[in-house]
Protein backbone atom coordinates (compact mmCIF):
# COMPACT_ATOMS: atom_id res chain seq x y z
CA UNK A 1 0.00 0.00 0.00
CA UNK A 2 1.29 3.11 -0.92
CA UNK A 3 0.62 5.83 2.14
CA UNK A 4 2.03 8.82 3.66
CA UNK A 5 1.20 8.05 6.97
CA UNK A 6 2.27 10.74 8.65
CA UNK A 7 -0.68 12.92 6.65
CA UNK A 8 -2.66 9.58 6.42
CA UNK A 9 -3.43 10.16 2.91
CA UNK A 10 -3.88 6.69 0.76
CA UNK A 11 -2.45 8.04 -2.47
CA UNK A 12 -2.83 4.91 -4.35
CA UNK A 13 -6.41 6.31 -5.74
CA UNK A 14 -4.47 8.35 -8.02
CA UNK A 15 -3.87 5.67 -10.02
CA UNK A 16 -7.18 4.84 -10.76
CA UNK A 17 -8.97 5.84 -13.56
CA UNK A 18 -12.08 5.82 -12.36
CA UNK A 19 -11.35 8.37 -9.78
CA UNK A 20 -10.04 10.75 -12.32
CA UNK A 21 -12.51 10.29 -14.44
CA UNK A 22 -15.16 11.45 -11.60
CA UNK A 23 -12.73 14.30 -10.99
CA UNK A 24 -13.15 15.21 -14.25
CA UNK A 25 -17.07 14.94 -14.88
CA UNK A 26 -17.30 16.88 -11.69
CA UNK A 27 -14.98 19.60 -12.73
CA UNK A 28 -16.53 20.28 -15.97
CA UNK A 29 -19.64 20.29 -14.54
CA UNK A 30 -18.28 22.86 -12.02
CA UNK A 31 -15.80 24.85 -14.48
CA UNK A 32 -19.31 25.67 -17.16
CA UNK A 33 -21.54 26.67 -13.62
CA UNK A 34 -18.19 29.13 -12.86
CA UNK A 35 -18.28 30.30 -16.58
CA UNK A 36 -21.34 32.24 -15.76
CA UNK A 37 -20.37 33.36 -12.40
CA UNK A 38 -17.10 34.33 -13.94
CA UNK A 39 -19.08 36.37 -16.53
CA UNK A 40 -21.23 38.41 -13.94
CA UNK A 41 -18.73 38.78 -11.47
CA UNK A 42 -15.41 38.51 -12.62
CA UNK A 43 -16.61 40.69 -16.56
CA UNK A 44 -19.33 42.56 -15.08
CA UNK A 45 -18.83 43.50 -11.60
CA UNK A 46 -22.22 42.31 -10.88
CA UNK A 47 -22.62 39.60 -7.92
CA UNK A 48 -24.96 37.06 -8.88
CA UNK A 49 -24.97 34.42 -5.90
CA UNK A 50 -28.38 33.09 -7.48
CA UNK A 51 -26.00 30.80 -9.98
CA UNK A 52 -27.70 26.92 -7.98
CA UNK A 53 -30.74 28.37 -7.85
CA UNK A 54 -30.51 28.97 -12.25
CA UNK A 55 -28.82 25.47 -11.96
CA UNK A 56 -31.89 24.52 -10.59
CA UNK A 57 -34.53 25.83 -12.71
CA UNK A 58 -32.50 24.40 -15.62
CA UNK A 59 -32.38 21.35 -14.63
CA UNK A 60 -35.82 20.58 -12.82
CA UNK A 61 -37.41 22.23 -16.11
CA UNK A 62 -35.51 19.74 -17.98
CA UNK A 63 -36.32 16.69 -16.10
CA UNK A 64 -40.24 17.54 -15.27
CA UNK A 65 -40.66 18.32 -19.28
CA UNK A 66 -39.61 14.60 -19.40
CA UNK A 67 -40.98 13.04 -16.80
CA UNK A 68 -43.92 14.58 -16.49
CA UNK A 69 -44.97 16.39 -19.79
CA UNK A 70 -43.35 13.33 -21.87
CA UNK A 71 -41.38 16.25 -24.14
CA UNK A 72 -38.37 14.69 -26.08
CA UNK A 73 -35.27 14.85 -24.10
CA UNK A 74 -33.11 16.67 -26.63
CA UNK A 75 -36.32 19.17 -27.07
CA UNK A 76 -36.21 20.02 -23.29
CA UNK A 77 -32.47 20.27 -23.00
CA UNK A 78 -33.20 23.39 -25.31
CA UNK A 79 -36.56 24.37 -23.62
CA UNK A 80 -34.89 23.98 -19.50
CA UNK A 81 -31.98 26.60 -21.09
CA UNK A 82 -34.72 28.96 -21.80
CA UNK A 83 -37.07 28.41 -18.48
CA UNK A 84 -33.50 29.45 -17.02
CA UNK A 85 -33.23 32.56 -19.06
CA UNK A 86 -36.67 33.67 -18.25
CA UNK A 87 -35.89 32.89 -14.53
CA UNK A 88 -32.53 35.21 -14.84
CA UNK A 89 -34.88 38.18 -16.56
CA UNK A 90 -37.76 37.92 -13.99
CA UNK A 91 -34.70 38.13 -11.33
CA UNK A 92 -32.97 40.59 -13.09
CA UNK A 93 -35.72 42.72 -13.94
CA UNK A 94 -36.49 44.41 -10.98
CA UNK A 95 -33.36 43.63 -9.10
CA UNK A 96 -30.80 45.21 -11.15
CA UNK A 97 -31.54 48.60 -11.64
CA UNK A 98 -31.22 48.30 -7.38
CA UNK A 99 -27.98 48.90 -5.83
CA UNK A 100 -25.12 46.51 -6.19
CA UNK A 101 -26.14 44.59 -2.82
CA UNK A 102 -29.38 44.91 -2.89
CA UNK A 103 -28.91 42.24 -6.31
CA UNK A 104 -26.96 39.91 -4.94
CA UNK A 105 -29.49 39.48 -1.88
CA UNK A 106 -32.21 38.82 -4.25
CA UNK A 107 -30.26 36.43 -6.30
CA UNK A 108 -29.46 34.58 -3.29
CA UNK A 109 -33.04 35.07 -2.07
CA UNK A 110 -34.38 33.22 -5.18
CA UNK A 111 -31.66 30.53 -4.92
CA UNK A 112 -33.44 29.76 -1.86
CA UNK A 113 -37.14 29.79 -2.74
CA UNK A 114 -36.02 27.87 -5.81
CA UNK A 115 -34.94 24.95 -3.41
CA UNK A 116 -37.64 25.69 -1.16
CA UNK A 117 -40.15 25.09 -4.05
CA UNK A 118 -38.19 22.11 -5.26
CA UNK A 119 -38.66 20.50 -1.72
CA UNK A 120 -42.30 21.21 -1.15
CA UNK A 121 -43.94 20.78 -4.55
CA UNK A 122 -43.70 17.11 -4.69
CA UNK A 123 -46.58 16.71 -7.38
CA UNK A 124 -44.18 18.91 -9.80
CA UNK A 125 -40.91 17.83 -8.55
CA UNK A 126 -40.71 14.90 -6.62
CA UNK A 127 -39.81 16.69 -3.53
CA UNK A 128 -37.11 15.57 -1.43
CA UNK A 129 -37.52 12.16 -3.01
CA UNK A 130 -35.87 13.25 -6.08
CA UNK A 131 -37.04 13.70 -9.66
CA UNK A 132 -35.99 10.73 -11.63
CA UNK A 133 -36.57 8.86 -14.85
CA UNK A 134 -35.75 11.56 -17.71
CA UNK A 135 -32.36 9.64 -18.78
CA UNK A 136 -33.20 7.25 -20.83
CA UNK A 137 -32.11 9.25 -24.04
CA UNK A 138 -28.94 9.77 -22.43
CA UNK A 139 -28.14 6.32 -21.66
CA UNK A 140 -28.98 5.41 -25.65
CA UNK A 141 -26.60 7.56 -26.51
CA UNK A 142 -23.79 7.07 -23.75
CA UNK A 143 -24.21 3.34 -25.03
CA UNK A 144 -23.62 4.73 -29.00
CA UNK A 145 -20.22 7.25 -27.70
CA UNK A 146 -19.30 3.58 -26.21
CA UNK A 147 -19.82 1.86 -29.23
CA UNK A 148 -17.30 4.38 -31.03
CA UNK A 149 -15.07 4.34 -28.52
CA UNK A 150 -14.59 0.07 -28.84
CA UNK A 151 -13.92 0.81 -32.72
CA UNK A 152 -11.08 3.00 -31.47
CA UNK A 153 -9.62 0.31 -29.31
CA UNK A 154 -11.17 2.01 -25.77
CA UNK A 155 -12.73 -0.38 -23.38
CA UNK A 156 -16.18 0.87 -22.15
CA UNK A 157 -15.85 2.47 -18.85
CA UNK A 158 -18.05 4.11 -16.73
CA UNK A 159 -18.92 8.21 -17.09
CA UNK A 160 -16.66 7.76 -20.13
CA UNK A 161 -18.77 9.09 -22.38
CA UNK A 162 -20.40 11.72 -20.14
CA UNK A 163 -16.88 12.65 -19.19
CA UNK A 164 -16.22 13.34 -22.96
CA UNK A 165 -19.34 15.28 -23.99
CA UNK A 166 -18.65 17.36 -20.70
CA UNK A 167 -15.35 18.31 -22.33
CA UNK A 168 -16.44 19.32 -25.15
CA UNK A 169 -19.31 21.56 -23.94
CA UNK A 170 -17.04 23.01 -21.27
CA UNK A 171 -14.69 23.68 -24.10
CA UNK A 172 -17.10 24.96 -26.56
CA UNK A 173 -18.72 27.54 -23.70
CA UNK A 174 -15.90 28.58 -22.74
CA UNK A 175 -14.20 29.55 -26.22
CA UNK A 176 -17.84 31.35 -26.77
CA UNK A 177 -17.74 33.13 -23.78
CA UNK A 178 -14.14 34.36 -24.43
CA UNK A 179 -14.91 35.64 -28.42
CA UNK A 180 -17.93 37.53 -26.56
CA UNK A 181 -15.86 38.82 -23.75
CA UNK A 182 -13.18 39.94 -25.93
CA UNK A 183 -15.95 41.58 -28.63
CA UNK A 184 -17.37 45.00 -28.30
CA UNK A 185 -19.78 43.57 -26.06
CA UNK A 186 -17.67 42.39 -24.03
CA UNK A 187 -15.98 46.14 -23.69
CA UNK A 188 -19.50 47.62 -22.65
CA UNK A 189 -19.25 44.73 -19.64
CA UNK A 190 -15.98 45.61 -18.26
CA UNK A 191 -16.47 49.27 -18.90
CA UNK A 192 -19.84 48.87 -16.58
CA UNK A 193 -17.68 46.37 -14.00
CA UNK A 194 -15.13 49.51 -14.09
CA UNK A 195 -17.74 52.49 -13.83
CA UNK A 196 -21.55 51.95 -14.70
CA UNK A 197 -22.29 55.64 -14.66
CA UNK A 198 -19.42 56.44 -16.91
CA UNK A 199 -20.78 53.60 -19.60
CA UNK A 200 -24.08 55.14 -19.44
CA UNK A 201 -22.51 58.86 -19.57
CA UNK A 202 -21.13 57.38 -22.98
CA UNK A 203 -24.45 55.93 -24.33
CA UNK A 204 -24.02 52.58 -23.34
CA UNK A 205 -27.73 51.06 -21.80
CA UNK A 206 -25.85 49.54 -18.94
CA UNK A 207 -29.17 48.05 -17.60
CA UNK A 208 -29.61 45.79 -20.85
CA UNK A 209 -26.22 44.88 -20.72
CA UNK A 210 -26.52 43.71 -16.89
CA UNK A 211 -29.80 41.70 -17.75
CA UNK A 212 -27.83 40.01 -20.98
CA UNK A 213 -24.86 38.55 -18.44
CA UNK A 214 -26.81 37.71 -16.06
CA UNK A 215 -28.97 35.62 -18.57
CA UNK A 216 -25.91 34.21 -20.16
CA UNK A 217 -24.97 33.07 -16.79
CA UNK A 218 -28.46 31.32 -16.27
CA UNK A 219 -28.03 29.38 -19.40
CA UNK A 220 -24.93 28.30 -18.66
CA UNK A 221 -26.20 27.31 -15.01
CA UNK A 222 -28.67 25.18 -16.78
CA UNK A 223 -26.02 23.39 -19.25
CA UNK A 224 -23.92 22.62 -15.90
CA UNK A 225 -27.13 21.20 -14.19
CA UNK A 226 -27.57 18.64 -17.09
CA UNK A 227 -24.33 17.37 -16.46
CA UNK A 228 -24.91 17.45 -13.35
CA UNK A 229 -28.67 15.63 -13.75
CA UNK A 230 -27.64 13.24 -15.93
CA UNK A 231 -24.33 12.34 -13.32
CA UNK A 232 -26.35 11.63 -10.93
CA UNK A 233 -29.12 10.55 -12.39
CA UNK A 234 -31.92 12.36 -9.42
CA UNK A 235 -32.52 15.83 -9.31
CA UNK A 236 -33.30 16.37 -5.88
CA UNK A 237 -33.35 19.82 -3.95
CA UNK A 238 -30.17 18.99 -1.47
CA UNK A 239 -28.24 19.18 -4.96
CA UNK A 240 -28.94 23.20 -5.20
CA UNK A 241 -28.01 24.24 -1.85
CA UNK A 242 -26.26 27.73 -2.12
CA UNK A 243 -22.86 26.54 -0.67
CA UNK A 244 -22.80 25.16 -4.59
CA UNK A 245 -22.62 28.85 -5.63
CA UNK A 246 -19.75 29.78 -3.13
CA UNK A 247 -18.23 26.45 -5.08
CA UNK A 248 -18.49 28.75 -8.04
CA UNK A 249 -16.88 31.61 -6.44
CA UNK A 250 -14.02 29.63 -4.77
CA UNK A 251 -12.95 28.29 -8.75
CA UNK A 252 -13.64 32.22 -9.93
CA UNK A 253 -10.98 33.35 -6.88
CA UNK A 254 -8.30 30.80 -7.21
CA UNK A 255 -8.38 31.15 -11.13
CA UNK A 256 -8.39 34.52 -11.01
CA UNK A 257 -10.61 37.41 -11.51
CA UNK A 258 -11.71 38.03 -15.18
CA UNK A 259 -9.85 34.79 -16.59
CA UNK A 260 -11.64 32.27 -17.97
CA UNK A 261 -8.72 29.55 -18.36
CA UNK A 262 -8.77 30.01 -14.73
CA UNK A 263 -12.35 28.86 -14.20
CA UNK A 264 -11.28 25.70 -16.26
CA UNK A 265 -7.96 25.05 -14.06
CA UNK A 266 -10.08 26.77 -10.78
CA UNK A 267 -12.63 23.99 -11.07
CA UNK A 268 -10.12 20.54 -11.99
CA UNK A 269 -8.24 22.19 -9.04
CA UNK A 270 -10.84 22.59 -6.72
CA UNK A 271 -12.80 19.21 -7.63
CA UNK A 272 -9.18 17.39 -7.10
CA UNK A 273 -8.76 18.94 -3.68
CA UNK A 274 -12.27 18.33 -2.77
CA UNK A 275 -12.30 14.39 -3.92
CA UNK A 276 -9.13 13.56 -2.95
CA UNK A 277 -9.31 15.08 0.65
CA UNK A 278 -11.98 11.79 0.80
CA UNK A 279 -9.26 9.62 0.72
CA UNK A 280 -8.07 11.14 4.29
CA UNK A 281 -7.44 8.14 6.83
CA UNK A 282 -7.20 9.59 10.51
CA UNK A 283 -7.86 8.32 13.48
CA UNK A 284 -11.17 10.44 13.06
CA UNK A 285 -15.09 9.95 12.60
CA UNK A 286 -16.17 10.31 8.94
CA UNK A 287 -18.01 13.40 9.70
CA UNK A 288 -15.24 15.21 11.30
CA UNK A 289 -13.07 14.38 8.46
CA UNK A 290 -15.72 15.49 5.85
CA UNK A 291 -15.19 18.43 7.97
CA UNK A 292 -11.41 18.53 7.81
CA UNK A 293 -11.67 18.59 3.85
CA UNK A 294 -13.95 21.90 3.60
CA UNK A 295 -10.83 23.07 6.46
CA UNK A 296 -8.62 22.28 3.82
CA UNK A 297 -9.68 24.11 1.13
CA UNK A 298 -10.51 27.20 3.10
CA UNK A 299 -6.64 27.06 4.63
CA UNK A 300 -5.79 26.20 0.12
CA UNK A 301 -8.15 29.57 -0.28
CA UNK A 302 -6.47 31.47 2.40
CA UNK A 303 -2.81 30.55 1.33
CA UNK A 304 -3.39 31.67 -2.40
CA UNK A 305 -5.29 34.89 -1.13
CA UNK A 306 -1.87 35.99 0.83
CA UNK A 307 0.51 35.15 -1.44
CA UNK A 308 -1.61 35.39 -5.11
CA UNK A 309 -4.22 37.22 -4.59
CA UNK A 310 -4.86 37.72 -8.09
CA UNK A 311 -5.49 34.02 -8.27
CA UNK A 312 -3.67 31.74 -10.42
CA UNK A 313 -4.32 33.52 -14.32
CA UNK A 314 -5.15 36.85 -12.86
CA UNK A 315 -2.96 39.80 -13.66
CA UNK A 316 -1.58 41.53 -10.13
CA UNK A 317 -1.30 44.69 -11.84
CA UNK A 318 -5.55 45.04 -12.10
CA UNK A 319 -5.71 44.42 -8.25
CA UNK A 320 -3.33 47.11 -7.58
CA UNK A 321 -4.61 49.58 -10.61
CA UNK A 322 -8.70 48.64 -8.50
CA UNK A 323 -6.80 49.89 -5.19
CA UNK A 324 -5.78 52.83 -6.41
CA UNK B 1 -25.10 75.56 -39.09
CA UNK B 2 -25.52 78.88 -40.49
CA UNK B 3 -29.76 78.98 -39.68
CA UNK B 4 -28.78 78.75 -36.24
CA UNK B 5 -26.62 81.37 -36.32
CA UNK B 6 -29.30 83.87 -37.63
CA UNK B 7 -31.78 82.00 -35.13
CA UNK B 8 -31.20 82.56 -31.25
CA UNK B 9 -33.01 79.39 -30.95
CA UNK B 10 -30.96 78.05 -27.87
CA UNK B 11 -29.35 74.56 -28.00
CA UNK B 12 -30.45 73.14 -24.51
CA UNK B 13 -32.86 74.87 -22.83
CA UNK B 14 -33.42 74.31 -18.92
CA UNK B 15 -37.16 75.40 -18.17
CA UNK B 16 -38.17 75.67 -14.61
CA UNK B 17 -36.31 72.48 -13.25
CA UNK B 18 -36.68 71.40 -9.63
CA UNK B 19 -35.58 68.43 -7.77
CA UNK B 20 -36.45 67.61 -4.30
CA UNK B 21 -34.78 65.37 -2.09
CA UNK B 22 -36.82 64.36 0.81
CA UNK B 23 -38.21 67.88 1.37
CA UNK B 24 -34.91 70.25 0.65
CA UNK B 25 -35.11 71.83 -2.41
CA UNK B 26 -31.74 71.47 -4.03
CA UNK B 27 -33.08 73.03 -7.49
CA UNK B 28 -35.81 75.20 -7.75
CA UNK B 29 -37.00 76.15 -10.86
CA UNK B 30 -34.28 76.67 -12.44
CA UNK B 31 -34.63 78.38 -16.31
CA UNK B 32 -31.34 79.26 -18.15
CA UNK B 33 -30.60 79.10 -21.88
CA UNK B 34 -27.52 77.60 -23.54
CA UNK B 35 -26.93 79.51 -27.46
CA UNK B 36 -25.15 76.68 -29.85
CA UNK B 37 -21.45 77.20 -29.87
CA UNK B 38 -21.49 79.30 -26.58
CA UNK B 39 -19.04 78.29 -24.15
CA UNK B 40 -21.80 78.57 -20.58
CA UNK B 41 -20.14 78.88 -17.41
CA UNK B 42 -22.60 77.71 -14.24
CA UNK B 43 -21.40 79.22 -11.27
CA UNK B 44 -22.73 79.65 -7.81
CA UNK B 45 -21.23 78.70 -4.13
CA UNK B 46 -20.96 75.75 -2.54
CA UNK B 47 -24.51 74.02 -2.46
CA UNK B 48 -25.88 76.16 -5.02
CA UNK B 49 -27.51 73.31 -6.62
CA UNK B 50 -25.20 73.28 -9.98
CA UNK B 51 -24.03 69.44 -9.81
CA UNK B 52 -27.22 68.27 -9.21
CA UNK B 53 -29.13 70.32 -12.07
CA UNK B 54 -26.26 68.97 -14.01
CA UNK B 55 -27.69 65.41 -12.70
CA UNK B 56 -31.34 66.18 -14.20
CA UNK B 57 -30.03 67.97 -17.08
CA UNK B 58 -28.13 64.55 -18.11
CA UNK B 59 -30.96 61.88 -17.06
CA UNK B 60 -28.69 60.70 -13.81
CA UNK B 61 -31.36 62.23 -11.93
CA UNK B 62 -34.94 62.36 -12.71
CA UNK B 63 -36.04 65.85 -11.70
CA UNK B 64 -39.49 66.43 -9.76
CA UNK B 65 -40.93 69.45 -12.23
CA UNK B 66 -39.60 71.36 -15.24
CA UNK B 67 -38.14 70.51 -18.78
CA UNK B 68 -35.02 70.01 -20.47
CA UNK B 69 -35.30 70.48 -24.27
CA UNK B 70 -32.40 69.48 -26.22
CA UNK B 71 -32.46 71.70 -29.67
CA UNK B 72 -36.03 71.76 -29.17
CA UNK B 73 -36.83 68.29 -28.46
CA UNK B 74 -38.12 67.44 -24.70
CA UNK B 75 -35.37 65.31 -23.14
CA UNK B 76 -36.46 65.11 -19.64
CA UNK B 77 -37.01 62.10 -18.15
CA UNK B 78 -34.95 60.18 -20.23
CA UNK B 79 -32.23 57.76 -19.31
CA UNK B 80 -28.84 58.81 -19.44
CA UNK B 81 -27.86 56.66 -22.36
CA UNK B 82 -30.63 58.04 -24.91
CA UNK B 83 -29.57 61.44 -24.00
CA UNK B 84 -26.14 61.03 -24.42
CA UNK B 85 -26.55 59.23 -27.90
CA UNK B 86 -28.50 62.21 -28.90
CA UNK B 87 -26.02 64.73 -28.35
CA UNK B 88 -25.71 65.66 -25.12
CA UNK B 89 -22.38 64.26 -23.09
CA UNK B 90 -21.17 65.08 -20.03
CA UNK B 91 -17.95 64.56 -18.00
CA UNK B 92 -17.89 64.21 -14.11
CA UNK B 93 -16.06 66.54 -11.42
CA UNK B 94 -14.10 62.82 -9.95
CA UNK B 95 -13.08 61.57 -13.43
CA UNK B 96 -14.14 58.22 -14.77
CA UNK B 97 -11.66 56.63 -16.02
CA UNK B 98 -12.25 52.63 -16.22
CA UNK B 99 -9.28 52.04 -14.72
CA UNK B 100 -8.87 48.18 -15.48
CA UNK B 101 -9.30 49.18 -19.45
CA UNK B 102 -6.73 50.13 -21.90
CA UNK B 103 -6.42 54.34 -22.50
CA UNK B 104 -7.32 52.88 -26.32
CA UNK B 105 -10.56 50.31 -24.74
CA UNK B 106 -11.58 53.42 -22.98
CA UNK B 107 -11.91 55.57 -26.46
CA UNK B 108 -13.67 52.42 -28.38
CA UNK B 109 -16.06 51.85 -25.99
CA UNK B 110 -17.46 55.35 -26.43
CA UNK B 111 -17.63 55.15 -30.44
CA UNK B 112 -21.31 54.77 -30.97
CA UNK B 113 -23.15 52.40 -33.37
CA UNK B 114 -21.19 49.55 -33.17
CA UNK B 115 -23.04 46.55 -33.93
CA UNK B 116 -20.47 44.48 -32.38
CA UNK B 117 -21.67 45.89 -29.32
CA UNK B 118 -25.25 43.72 -30.12
CA UNK B 119 -24.91 40.11 -28.04
CA UNK B 120 -26.52 38.58 -31.32
CA UNK B 121 -23.88 39.80 -33.58
CA UNK B 122 -20.67 40.08 -31.02
CA UNK B 123 -19.47 36.43 -32.20
CA UNK B 124 -19.72 37.35 -35.86
CA UNK B 125 -16.73 39.59 -36.03
CA UNK B 126 -17.00 40.42 -40.02
CA UNK B 127 -19.58 41.97 -39.44
CA UNK B 128 -18.17 44.39 -36.87
CA UNK B 129 -14.86 44.22 -37.94
CA UNK B 130 -15.24 47.74 -40.06
CA UNK B 131 -16.67 49.99 -37.15
CA UNK B 132 -14.33 48.78 -35.29
CA UNK B 133 -11.65 49.94 -37.38
CA UNK B 134 -13.09 53.28 -38.41
CA UNK B 135 -13.63 53.92 -34.52
CA UNK B 136 -9.82 52.58 -33.73
CA UNK B 137 -8.70 55.42 -36.78
CA UNK B 138 -10.79 58.16 -34.98
CA UNK B 139 -9.79 57.05 -31.54
CA UNK B 140 -5.86 57.32 -32.31
CA UNK B 141 -6.79 60.44 -34.16
CA UNK B 142 -8.13 62.16 -30.90
CA UNK B 143 -5.61 60.39 -28.88
CA UNK B 144 -2.98 61.97 -30.52
CA UNK B 145 -5.00 65.62 -30.37
CA UNK B 146 -4.71 65.23 -27.03
CA UNK B 147 -0.84 64.01 -26.47
CA UNK B 148 -1.83 60.11 -25.37
CA UNK B 149 -1.10 58.23 -28.22
CA UNK B 150 1.90 57.13 -26.68
CA UNK B 151 -0.59 55.18 -23.80
CA UNK B 152 -2.71 53.88 -25.47
CA UNK B 153 -2.32 50.90 -25.02
CA UNK B 154 -1.69 51.19 -20.84
CA UNK B 155 -4.15 50.48 -18.54
CA UNK B 156 -5.86 54.31 -17.95
CA UNK B 157 -5.59 53.61 -14.43
CA UNK B 158 -1.96 54.23 -15.10
CA UNK B 159 -2.20 58.02 -16.00
CA UNK B 160 -1.74 60.95 -13.99
CA UNK B 161 -4.77 62.82 -12.81
CA UNK B 162 -4.45 65.45 -15.58
CA UNK B 163 -4.56 63.10 -18.18
CA UNK B 164 -7.56 61.13 -17.22
CA UNK B 165 -9.27 64.72 -17.64
CA UNK B 166 -7.88 65.01 -21.02
CA UNK B 167 -9.14 61.21 -21.72
CA UNK B 168 -12.17 61.97 -20.37
CA UNK B 169 -12.46 64.94 -22.59
CA UNK B 170 -11.55 62.81 -25.77
CA UNK B 171 -13.51 59.93 -24.62
CA UNK B 172 -16.80 62.13 -24.80
CA UNK B 173 -15.16 63.28 -28.06
CA UNK B 174 -15.75 59.78 -29.44
CA UNK B 175 -19.50 60.19 -29.48
CA UNK B 176 -19.73 63.48 -31.84
CA UNK B 177 -21.69 64.99 -29.17
CA UNK B 178 -23.94 68.82 -30.09
CA UNK B 179 -23.26 69.70 -26.27
CA UNK B 180 -20.37 68.59 -23.65
CA UNK B 181 -21.18 69.23 -20.36
CA UNK B 182 -17.64 69.38 -18.26
CA UNK B 183 -18.40 69.23 -14.66
CA UNK B 184 -15.99 71.04 -12.70
CA UNK B 185 -13.15 69.79 -15.82
CA UNK B 186 -10.00 72.13 -13.82
CA UNK B 187 -10.51 71.14 -10.46
CA UNK B 188 -7.56 69.77 -8.85
CA UNK B 189 -5.52 70.33 -12.28
CA UNK B 190 -2.41 72.25 -12.22
CA UNK B 191 -1.75 75.62 -14.00
CA UNK B 192 -0.30 74.42 -16.81
CA UNK B 193 -2.58 71.51 -17.70
CA UNK B 194 -5.43 73.82 -16.85
CA UNK B 195 -4.14 75.75 -20.10
CA UNK B 196 -4.00 73.20 -22.05
CA UNK B 197 -7.62 71.88 -21.18
CA UNK B 198 -9.18 76.07 -21.73
CA UNK B 199 -7.19 75.42 -25.11
CA UNK B 200 -8.58 72.12 -26.11
CA UNK B 201 -12.23 73.50 -24.83
CA UNK B 202 -11.75 76.88 -26.94
CA UNK B 203 -10.30 74.47 -29.71
CA UNK B 204 -13.46 72.16 -30.12
CA UNK B 205 -15.67 75.12 -30.29
CA UNK B 206 -13.84 76.97 -32.64
CA UNK B 207 -12.85 73.96 -35.01
CA UNK B 208 -15.89 71.25 -34.38
CA UNK B 209 -18.44 74.08 -33.46
CA UNK B 210 -19.53 72.71 -30.06
CA UNK B 211 -21.49 73.74 -27.50
CA UNK B 212 -20.04 73.93 -23.90
CA UNK B 213 -21.62 74.38 -20.57
CA UNK B 214 -19.61 73.70 -17.47
CA UNK B 215 -19.53 73.89 -13.65
CA UNK B 216 -16.38 76.38 -12.81
CA UNK B 217 -15.26 77.69 -9.40
CA UNK B 218 -12.59 79.49 -11.28
CA UNK B 219 -14.05 83.34 -11.51
CA UNK B 220 -10.36 84.33 -13.74
CA UNK B 221 -11.32 81.10 -15.95
CA UNK B 222 -14.87 81.50 -16.32
CA UNK B 223 -14.64 85.45 -16.85
CA UNK B 224 -11.99 84.77 -19.12
CA UNK B 225 -13.21 81.82 -21.20
CA UNK B 226 -17.63 81.81 -21.40
CA UNK B 227 -19.45 84.26 -23.60
CA UNK B 228 -22.39 83.72 -21.07
CA UNK B 229 -22.26 83.06 -16.84
CA UNK B 230 -25.42 81.41 -15.80
CA UNK B 231 -25.23 81.98 -11.71
CA UNK B 232 -26.86 80.10 -9.20
CA UNK B 233 -27.60 80.11 -5.84
CA UNK B 234 -29.85 78.48 -3.04
CA UNK B 235 -31.10 76.21 -6.34
CA UNK B 236 -32.66 78.94 -8.12
CA UNK B 237 -30.55 81.03 -11.40
CA UNK B 238 -29.91 84.44 -9.43
CA UNK B 239 -28.86 85.77 -13.27
CA UNK B 240 -27.43 85.38 -16.50
CA UNK B 241 -25.77 87.57 -18.92
CA UNK B 242 -22.17 88.62 -20.28
CA UNK B 243 -19.30 88.20 -17.20
CA UNK B 244 -18.50 91.80 -17.31
CA UNK B 245 -22.20 92.40 -16.44
CA UNK B 246 -22.99 89.34 -14.39
CA UNK B 247 -19.37 90.39 -12.21
CA UNK B 248 -21.12 94.05 -11.53
CA UNK B 249 -24.48 92.51 -10.30
CA UNK B 250 -24.86 93.37 -6.74
CA UNK B 251 -27.36 90.08 -6.34
CA UNK B 252 -24.61 88.09 -7.00
CA UNK B 253 -21.83 89.77 -4.94
CA UNK B 254 -24.50 89.02 -2.62
CA UNK B 255 -24.82 85.53 -2.96
CA UNK B 256 -21.31 84.81 -3.04
CA UNK B 257 -20.85 86.61 0.25
CA UNK B 258 -23.65 85.25 1.94
CA UNK B 259 -21.59 81.94 1.83
CA UNK B 260 -18.96 83.53 2.88
CA UNK B 261 -16.46 84.34 -0.23
CA UNK B 262 -16.56 87.05 -2.43
CA UNK B 263 -16.79 85.68 -6.09
CA UNK B 264 -13.32 87.14 -6.85
CA UNK B 265 -11.81 84.81 -3.99
CA UNK B 266 -14.32 81.93 -4.74
CA UNK B 267 -11.41 79.54 -6.70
Amino acid sequence: MTELGLLGVTIEFLWNVDFWINVGVLATTYGVFALGIQLNVGTTGIFNFGQAGFMAVGSYGMGILVVKADVSFWLALVLGVLIAIAAALLVGLPSLRLRADYFAISTLAFSEIVRYVADNWDGLTGGNLGLFGYTDSWTATSARIDELLERIGVAPRFLLPLLLVNLAILLAAALVVLLLVRSPWGRVLRAIREDEDAARSLGKNTFAYKLQSLSLASSLAAVAGYMLAINISILSPANFEPVLTAYGYVIVILGGLGSYAGVVVGSALLIFVLEATRYLELPLSDARIASLRFMIVGAVLMALVVFRPQGLFGRREELTLRAR
Amino acid sequence: MPAETSSPRPLLSVRGVTKRFAGVVAVDGASFDVAPRSITALIGPNGAGKSTLFNVVTGFTRGDAGDVLLDGEPISGRSPHVIARRGLVRTFQLTKALAVMTVLDNMLLAAPGNPGERLGLALLRPVWRRAERAARERALELLDVFGLSARAGDYAGTLSGGQRKLLELARALMLEPRILLLDEPLAGVNRTLARSLLEHIEALRAERGLTILLVEHDMDVVMRHSDTVVVMAEGRVLTSGRPADVQRDPRVVEAYLGAGASPESAR
